[in-house]
């Protein structure tokens, strides 16, 4: 559905993104994370169309995106900031889109209404809070029918009742329509629970990019109870991470967890006690940021 | 289904028309008050009182107005339909939308298009029904303002959406719209200003609205020069009529509606290369940042410099020109540097590479200082060929007009002030006391030379050149134009006359005279105009002495009323005006006056004025040449 490659957008002397690669399959739920400033909405925002890259190139459907509407009559997008005309309420909002967007679903609209009970589709959306004004962005984009949307920190300011019936909505167009979905977010926790892959930009490049699961596997953390001494790895594993509290070391390792804990296992003066755990996506976040020297510091006073 | 070639989007429309209706809604508003309204209320007054219908239409269809609202208009218009391109917000999310940038400039413009035009219409529309209604057929002039406002409208339109595409910033875009509008003029007056400051007498003059620069500032332009014309006469009885009537600028309006379409056109091209991330931005384009520094800066720099070293000069001390030069480098860096924080949004603007930037400016700011210098050097000592000269005027007390042969004593006088130049800008830099003395040309080809010279009063060196120009003033012919008018000879009857004076008992008491005794004193005057004796009553010598009184001092009035056929008849002022004014003939209305006109004339006497005191006792208007008091003691001051 997306395919990106060598991506440059330079803002003045500032190199935002920096020759970003990124493939998104067709029904794919995609997380783009990153720390702030990485490029996430630079590289939204090239995805939807709105600025130009100075090098590279953008598809969506195999078709560059820019100033394309054939292949934006498809894609629907929800900004982390959004617009609404002066004085527009949902209705007009409707009308507005339903003009727009061919594939625009009047019935589904209307449809709609019972998820969305708390919104008043004859007042000025200007007037509704912010995680209305949210919603509604929502509900006019799902009726658009788009087989692609980018959601760019979605799900800020709904309460956790509506953000879950937000995303079952989606998942529901996911499965019936096999509809994509490109998000950007810094929670997490939320998106482990939706995505199916994932992309962790970092300095205006993507530098993981792989399935959730596949992730899942390649990183994990092993507690090791030793009796005397470190615990020790061949050098085909990369320890990210390592602490203890007495006796009980703690490692994130990357490279096959099974093979790694066995490894661990037929060290001299065998350890007392080898457990091989699963990490978060908050986790693996955290860890291989770390090793790009984005951690989180002690605190020192 | 839309095309897939279209480029006009009905959703964007009607969602323009439904946000946005208050715009033409206003305007129509504006032109129903305007053309009917004042049409309607025009005609209820001014035909009862005996006055022409086509007075009050053509005073409704005065088009100076409707095009300062227009250029408003379309400044709001521009505003509101390509109000999404100034918030980052706004922008993205219209330009995520599955509409191409050319879709919503052609919406957008045809939108905007539709909130001038439509009201212009509408207001055309009900004023023909109502001219109609109140028996007025001559409707085609109401077509007419239509063409001229609908014409307008649409470049005024195109000049928004190109200023639209070159600013990010919403605030900008009305002084964008301004400068654009006004550009030719504002580099004509800026040059005169610092060419007036830098040489000797050269004056601020303005620009020639008929030149073709002018034509580069449009709402100048237009406000200017477009529009009706229209005669009128007056009868005796009062009542207007129009003589005639005419459109004038009919062609350049057309030029502008095929300016509007390069102006859309460009400003379509900048859309397409608009880089969405400079949203917020002073300017939407790379290239225009140098620019606008530069600009900013040589206009401060120049300004300020040269206002502050003219102001420094009034109030304290005069500045060498190298000072001049030193300010002007001042002013004109801090403008630079102020123009960066405007686009950088920073206060944080000193790096290296500015600095450099900064170094190669104050190289073109000297250079360009050196060029101005150059010209106005050129200019100053620049004194034009009498051949080529069609009229010149000498302006003291009032512009004295010279042709032919007689221009040549205008060239040497003003060879004479050019030779005393230092000297005289010495002595009036330091004394403060001095009168200006305009020296002017109209040049055979149209175009016209001035000069203003302050010159020193009350100094050795200026003496001889008071006289020089005395006598040009005093010039019977001259000065019986200057109290009388243009056209002198062509009186067709003396009324009456009348003499306010001072007698032995130094009592203010008045001497009405009839018709033939108005007639002799009239004769009277022109004896002693011819024999130069009251002249100097009249005039006052400024360069002789600075407090500006005549040379003899006078309490003695004379006043005679009379009637003429002329129909050119104008005084010397009006005569200057109409030929050494840039502006001349550009006059919307002109009145012309009927035939049997009456006029006045009004002028001091004295002792010296033998002809008339003696024609006052020979007709008994008094007694004895004793029984007028000219003057208390000591008043008689310069001889």
């Amino acid at each position: 559905m997306i395919e990106v490659n060598q991506l440059v957008k330079n803002y003045g002397n500032f190199r935002a993104l920096d020759g970003v690669n990124m493939n998104v399959g067709v029904g794919d739920i995609y997380g783009l994370v990153g720390p702030n400033g990485a490029g996430k909405s630079t590289l939204i925002r090239h995805l939807t169309g709105i600025l130009k890259q100075d090098a590279g190139e953008v598809f969506i459907q195999g078709m560059p995106v820019y100033e394309n509407r054939r292949v934006k009559e498809n894609m629907a997008y929800i900004p982390d900031e959004l617009f609404y005309f002066l004085q527009a309420d949902a209705l007009e909002m409707k009308r507005y889109y339903q003009g727009i967007y061919p594939s625009f679903d009047e019935k589904m609209f209307y449809r709609m209404q019972e998820f969305f009970p708390e919104i008043d589709i004859h007042r000025s959306i200007r007037r509704l809070s912010k995680g209305m004004q949210k919603q509604v962005a929502f509900w006019l984009a799902v009726c658009c029918r788009p087989k692609l949307l980018i959601l760019d920190e979605p799900l800020d300011g709904l309460d956790p009742v509506m953000r879950r019936q937000v995303w079952s909505i989606l998942m529901a167009e996911v499965t019936e329509h096999g509809m994509t979905v490109l998000v950007s977010s810094h929670n997490l926790r939320e998106l482990e629970d939706v995505c199916d892959h994932v992309g962790i930009m970092n300095h205006g490049k993507i530098i993981i990019e792989r399935s959730l699961s596949e992730l899942q596997e390649n990183i994990s953390k092993i507690q090791v109870a030793c009796e005397s001494g470190m615990p020790k790895l061949p050098e085909q594993f990369q320890v990210l991470h390592m602490s203890n509290i007495g006796r009980v070391y703690t490692l994130i390792v990357k490279g096959n967890p099974d093979e790694a804990a066995a490894a661990i296992g037929a060290e001299k003066g065998h350890p007392l006690l080898v457990d091989v755990l699963p990490l978060t996506l908050e986790e693996i976040f955290i860890y291989e940021m770390g090793g790009l020297d984005y951690e989180v510091k002690d605190i020192l006073f | 289904m839309r095309s897939k070639t279209s480029f006009f989007n009905k959703a964007i429309y009607k969602k323009n028309m439904t946000l946005y209706w208050p715009i033409p809604v206003c305007y129509l508003l504006y032109g129903l008050i305007k053309i009917p309204g004042s049409l309607w209320s025009g005609l209820r007054k001014n035909v009862s009182a005996g006055n022409d219908v086509l007075v009050t239409l053509f005073s409704s269809l005065s088009v100076e107005q409707d095009l300062y609202v227009l250029a408003a208009v379309a400044v709001i218009t521009g505003m509101a339909m390509f109000g999404y391109l100034f918030s980052s917000k706004s922008a993205n999310m219209i330009h995520a939308l599955p509409v191409t940038r050319t879709e919503l400039y052609v919406t957008n413009v045809i939108s905007g298009l539709t909130c001038i035009l439509l009201p212009q219409l509408l207001v055309f529309l009900v004023s023909v029904v109502f001219c109609l209604l109140r028996g007025i057929t001559c409707v085609q002039y109401l077509a007419l303002w239509l063409f001229c406002v609908a014409a307008s409208g649409i470049f005024f339109y195109s000049l928004v959406c190109f200023c639209v595409m070159i600013t990010g910033l919403l605030a900008a875009l009305p002084f964008c719209f301004l400068l654009l509008n006004y550009l030719s003029v504002g580099v004509v007056l800026g040059l005169q200003y610092v060419l007036s400051s830098l040489g000797y007498g050269l004056s601020y003059s303005g620009m020639d609205p008929r030149s073709v620069g002018y034509i580069l500032s449009p709402l100048a332009y237009l406000t200017d020069l477009v529009g009706f014309r229209v005669d009128y006469s007056i009868a005796s009885s009062g009542e207007m009529k129009v003589t005639s009537f005419s459109f004038d600028g009919t062609a350049m309006l057309l030029i502008y509606a095929v300016a509007a379409l390069v102006f859309f056109g460009l400003a379509w091209y900048g859309y397409q290369k608009r880089r969405l991330e400079r949203t917020g931005d002073l300017l939407a384009f790379g290239w225009g940042r140098p620019l606008f520094r530069w600009g900013f800066g040589g206009v401060a720099g120049f300004f300020g410099g040269i206002f502050l070293s003219n102001f420094l000069g009034s109030v304290a001390v005069w500045m060498p020109k190298p000072i001049v030069l030193l300010l002007i480098l001042v002013f004109g860096m801090i403008g630079f540097f102020i123009a960066d924080m405007l686009i950088q949004k920073s206060f944080r603007v000193l790096c290296f590479r500015r600095l450099k930037e900064c170094g190669c400016f104050v190289l073109a700011v000297c250079g360009c200082f050196a060029v101005l210098y150059g010209v106005g050097y050129y200019q100053e000592q620049y004194i034009p060929d009498e051949s080529e000269v069609a009229s010149a005027y000498i302006y003291m007390n009032y512009p004295v007009e010279s042709k032919g042969a007689d221009v040549k004593r205008v060239t040497d006088i003003q060879r004479e002030i050019l030779s005393n130049r230092e000297e005289f800008q010495s002595v009036c830099r330091e004394e403060k006391n001095y009168t200006n003395l305009t020296l002017t040309y109209c040049m055979k080809d149209g175009s016209v030379l001035s000069r203003t010279y302050q010159i020193p009063s009350e100094t050795e060196v200026s003496g001889q050149l008071a006289e020089e120009v005395f006598a040009c003033e005093a010039a019977p012919d001259s000065f019986m134009k200057y109290v009388v008018g243009y056209d002198y000879d062509r009186i067709t009857q003396i009324e009456e006359a009348q003499v306010e004076c001072q007698n032995a008992n130094q009592n203010y008491v008045t001497f009405s005279m009839d018709e033939d005794t108005a007639r002799k004193i009239n004769e009277a005057v022109y004896k002693d105009v011819e024999e130069g004796t009251i002249q100097k009553y009249n005039l006052e010598n400024y360069i002789l002495n600075a407090t500006g009184t005549t040379s003899e001092y006078s309490y003695a009035y004379l006043t005679i009323f009379f009637k003429h056929t002329s129909s050119s008849w104008g005084d010397v002022y009006s005569g200057y005006q109409e030929n050494t004014q840039a502006d001349k003939g550009l006059a919307k209305e002109n009145y012309e006056p009927v035939p049997d006109a009456s006029g006045s004339i009004y002028l001091k006497f004295g002792a010296d004025c033998k002809n008339i005191m003696k024609t006052l006792v020979e007709t008994g208007v008094i007694s004895s040449e004793d029984e007028i008091i000219f003057s208390s003691d000591g008043e008689t001051t310069m001889g």
